[in-house]
């Protein structure tokens, strides 16, 4: 408000015929403006996290600027400079220069911003004597840099403290110190209230991005909420928690993603599955990049959280600040090791009811302070919890009080996988399978053995008594070099469909409830119908198959979960040993090779070596061309050397196994194969590690 | 898929059930205190000969098979690689909760034993007196700890080691 007007270098170079103007920024910068302090600082924002960096300490004033936004038509900042009393702008050099600005009202401004639909500023200042002006900052208008009042402040009355502009519907912005949401019409000075957006306090900053997300930053804590101003009754959601300050205003390029994906990533994420709130379109828990304050030895920085299951880490990625030395067991306390770097707030969840959400009520630590090092931390397992396997996510940062979402400006997130047990229950992990099959039985094939490559995934939970109290599977089709349509299924020996309690079931594909029913019927024992067609799920990516040509990837993945629970008692030895009975069949109504007259269906199952088919197969097809099956002996699936069409890697990590690049026979790529063949598995076991590939003839991940 | 002819060409003289057991030299080891972990688990390379001029008469050739049609293999022999382990655990401790983790994904850290819990074969709170486990392993480990855990403030793991190379497919543990 006060026209000081004194005197500065800037400000006489602003005014001088000889000042060499500052340039406009290069882009539409992604990141927001902040403007705080008495004499004004300019800071950098990352709405994603609430990060702040300082851009300049001396913007070549000593009183504050205000109102500012960000012209999208020529990249400069305008905001309204105390000490000159009027417009100044803002180049890449963060030096204000004061415009000569007619018919000024007498008054500072601290609510502005630039227009997106035409190149003229708007401020506005409550009370009848003021209101809201627009301001040209075209030079070609015969009415440059005039302000001129559209609607007088009486008319016109909001007790807001910043405006923004919508980028496509042309109306501005703003919440008041109520929490009320107005959609201002700058042609004419009307008023519209969208909602209550639930939240009170001085809003000082505020912002739009591309999508037409509204942020909203409240000076009393810095926290920093997004509103979908086009949604019915919108609300303020918590987004991120950033600093405070007595005097805020913001300012950013509308046109702008909140993501600069040209810059290096610095938020870290999680990537348990999107239903926990990972994403950032979900709001998803996601920290800033600071030195110094992390969990476990790694951090890594991502533009979005790789959400489970379509996480591209095989194993735990920078997931290395908790150990959970035991699992969590009802009732008792669990024991785990957290490592930490910096001192913080640890904070974690489990989804004890496996829902899918981290809900309130399961947070097991809350605002643990800790120092650097390694903790050993005890805690209580809930007694009414879900045995099985569940998420967790572990948050740590300087900040207290944070949720199990949304942004916060240091530290890191780190989502596990956990396991939840009855008292006494064990938790039986088999390592990895590896299933490659060549799909052209009963003709033989090329032997690359990447035709259809399922990992293949499974545990148990074993009581007491000795009893398997759930079987879960989880898989991922690794590979498919092959022209015809398969599907995939998986046969549990001696467990019937009555035996599977269909009340429990969980079946997921890619991360969602799957459709088909799992269970199919017509058969002795269950079959659990994974996919009655791979090519559903992928492509081959612009390559002739998925993932088995060098170079070729494809950003579609098919994976799945199972879990089943029992209706009996059954002892876990007469249940079925992984990797079980894994089968592919002829996807229906697909022609599957010349040596059958017509498609042959579901009844083509091609098994590993030795399996009997099931009750849906066609045994009518067993003794075609080469296959030298002897069904009554249980000599099955194999030709008359003995060649099988199916084989079982058993592997010890979680890393895909390299299977042969298309065309390449196992052998060439695999020169050990042969003596674990002639062997019958008893020498080389360990072929398929790939200290022992020809790394020039398998596929590399 | 091309079809490829089926060339038989090498003779298999041993005839195998299922998975097969490990196949090592199997000194049983079967550990009642804490042991250390086994040295370097390294296979042994075989440095192959130096390659010398073809002596005139030559013996017999043998058949190296150069692709998979040329194998030949046992009619039993069901191409699915796995071990099977059978752990034997007596737990003589005080009535303290004792923690049991079996993994083969661990390093050894500034003298302490670092374990992907994440990974591991079996965790099961310990019952009292004995009990026994079967686990199949994949056919590429080549070593195993078992990590026990008195559940308490300040515990320290006792760690028990398992070797492919070395020890036999039972393994029995003493917690005392």
């Amino acid at each position: 408000m006060k026209n000081q007007l004194k005197p500065t270098i800037a400000m006489l170079f602003a005014f001088s015929s000889c000042h060499v103007a500052a340039d406009a920024f290069d882009s539409c910068p992604s990141q927001a403006f902040l403007m705080q302090d008495t004499t004004a600082q300019l800071y950098g924002v990352n709405l994603v996290t609430g990060n702040v960096d300082l851009l300049s300490s001396n913007l070549g004033t000593n009183n504050r600027i205000n109102g500012f936004g960000f012209s999208n038509h020529d990249r400069f900042l305008y905001g309204w400079g105390y000490q000159h009393n009027t417009i100044v702008k803002i180049g890449n050099d963060y030096q204000i220069e004061p415009l000569a600005v007619k018919n000024k009202p007498g008054a500072n401004f601290f609510v502005g911003d630039v227009a997106l639909a035409e190149n003229a500023y708007y401020l506005y200042k409550k009370g009848s004597n003021y209101g809201l002006y627009r301001v040209s900052l075209d030079e070609n208008d015969d009415d440059y840099l005039d302000m001129k009042r559209v609607i007088d402040g009486g008319s016109l009355s909001l007790l807001i403290y910043d405006l923004a502009f919508h980028p496509t519907d042309g109306y501005a912005y703003s919440v008041d110190k109520y929490g009320d949401l107005y959609r201002i019409d700058v042609s004419t000075g009307s008023k519209s209230k969208v909602s209550n957006v639930g939240q009170r306090g001085t809003f000082g900053a505020v912002y739009f991005d591309l999508n037409g997300t509204f942020y909203i930053s409240r000076n009393q804590d810095g926290n920093i909420f997004r509103i979908n101003v086009d949604g019915s009754n919108p609300k303020a959601e918590l987004f991120a928690y950033g600093p405070s300050s007595g005097n805020n205003d913001g300012a950013r390029c509308a046109m702008a993603p909140i993501v600069d994906e040209s810059a290096p990533a610095t938020t870290d994420f999680g990537d348990a599955p999107d239903s926990y709130l990972t994403s950032l379109a979900n709001n998803g828990a996601r920290h800033g990049i600071v030195e110094g304050i992390h969990l476990g030895s790694t951090i890594d920085g991502e533009y979005d959280a790789h959400v489970a299951p379509f996480t591209d880490e095989q194993s735990n990625g920078d997931e290395d600040g908790v150990n959970f030395i035991t699992a969590f067991e009802a009732g008792l306390e669990s024991f785990m090791q957290v490592t930490v770097e910096g001192d913080g707030f640890l904070s974690m969840w489990v989804d004890w009811d496996q829902d899918g959400t981290f809900d309130d009520s399961e947070q097991l630590i809350v605002d643990k302070s800790l120092k650097t090092g390694t903790h050993f931390i005890f805690e209580e397992t809930p007694i009414d919890v879900t045995s099985g396997v569940t998420w967790a996510r572990v948050r740590y940062t300087t900040t207290s009080g944070v949720g199990a979402n949304g942004g916060v400006t240091d530290g890191e997130v780190e989502d596990y996988q956990v396991a939840v047990v009855n008292p006494g229950n064990s938790l039986v992990n088999n390592t990895p399978y590896f299933l490659a099959y060549e799909d052209n039985w009963p003709e033989t094939g090329d032997y690359d053995f990447n035709d259809v490559v399922i990992r293949l995934n499974s545990s148990m939970i074993v009581s007491e008594e000795n009893h398997v109290k759930k079987l879960s599977m989880s898989g991922e089709l690794t590979a498919m070099g092959a022209s015809y349509n398969n599907g995939f299924a998986i046969q549990l020996e001696g467990i019937t469909n009555e035996d599977i309690d269909s009340d429990t079931i969980r079946f997921k594909i890619n991360g969602v409830d799957a459709k088909a029913p799992l269970l199919e019927t017509g058969t002795e024992y269950a079959v659990l119908k994974v996919s009655e067609d791979l090519w559903k799920y992928v492509t081959a990516g612009g390559c002739w198959f998925y993932k088995t040509e060098e170079g070729c990837t494809s950003q579609h993945e098919f994976k799945f979960s199972i879990s089943l629970q029992f209706t009996r008692d059954v002892s876990v030895d007469n249940f079925p040993q992984a990797p079980y009975k894994p089968f592919i069949f002829a996807t229906p109504g697909t022609e599957h090779g010349d040596v059958f007259a017509k498609n042959p269906g579901r009844g083509l199952e091609i098994h590993l070596k030795n399996k009997t088919p099931t009750a849906l197969a066609d045994t009518s097809y067993f003794g075609l061309a080469e296959d030298a099956s002897t069904l009554s002996s249980g000599a099955t699936y194999q030709t008359e050397n003995g060649l099988p069409w199916a084989i079982a890697i058993n592997a010890s990590t979680y890393n895909n196994w390299l299977h042969p690049q298309e065309y390449v026979d196992i052998l060439k790529a695999y020169p050990k194969f042969s003596d674990f063949v002639n062997s019958n598995g008893e020498t080389n076991k360990s072929w398929f590690k790939k200290d022992n590939a020809d790394l020039t003839k398998v596929y590399s991940y | 898929m091309k079809h490829l002819l089926l060339i038989p060409a090498v003779v298999m003289l041993v005839a195998c059930g299922g998975g097969g057991s490990d196949s090592s030299s199997t000194t049983s080891s079967s550990s009642t205190g804490q042991s250390t972990p086994p040295a370097s688990t390294q296979p042994t390379t075989t440095t192959p000969p130096p390659s010398t001029t073809p002596p005139s008469t030559t013996p017999e050739p043998v058949d190296v098979p150069e692709e998979t049609a040329d194998l030949v293999s046992d009619e039993a022999f069901d191409f699915v690689g796995k071990n099977n382990l059978t752990l034997a655990l007596n737990n003589n401790s005080d009535g303290s909760r004792v923690y049991l983790n079996v993994c083969n994904d661990f390093s050894t850290v500034n003298g302490k034993v670092k374990v992907d819990y994440n990974t591991c074969q079996l965790r099961t709170t310990l019952p009292a007196g004995s009990v026994e486990y079967n686990l199949t392993i994949g056919g590429d480990v080549e070593r195993l700890v078992a990590q026990v855990w008195i559940v308490e403030d300040g515990a320290e793991p006792m760690n028990y080691y398992w070797s492919a190379s070395q020890d036999s497919n039972s393994w029995s543990i003493v917690v005392n």
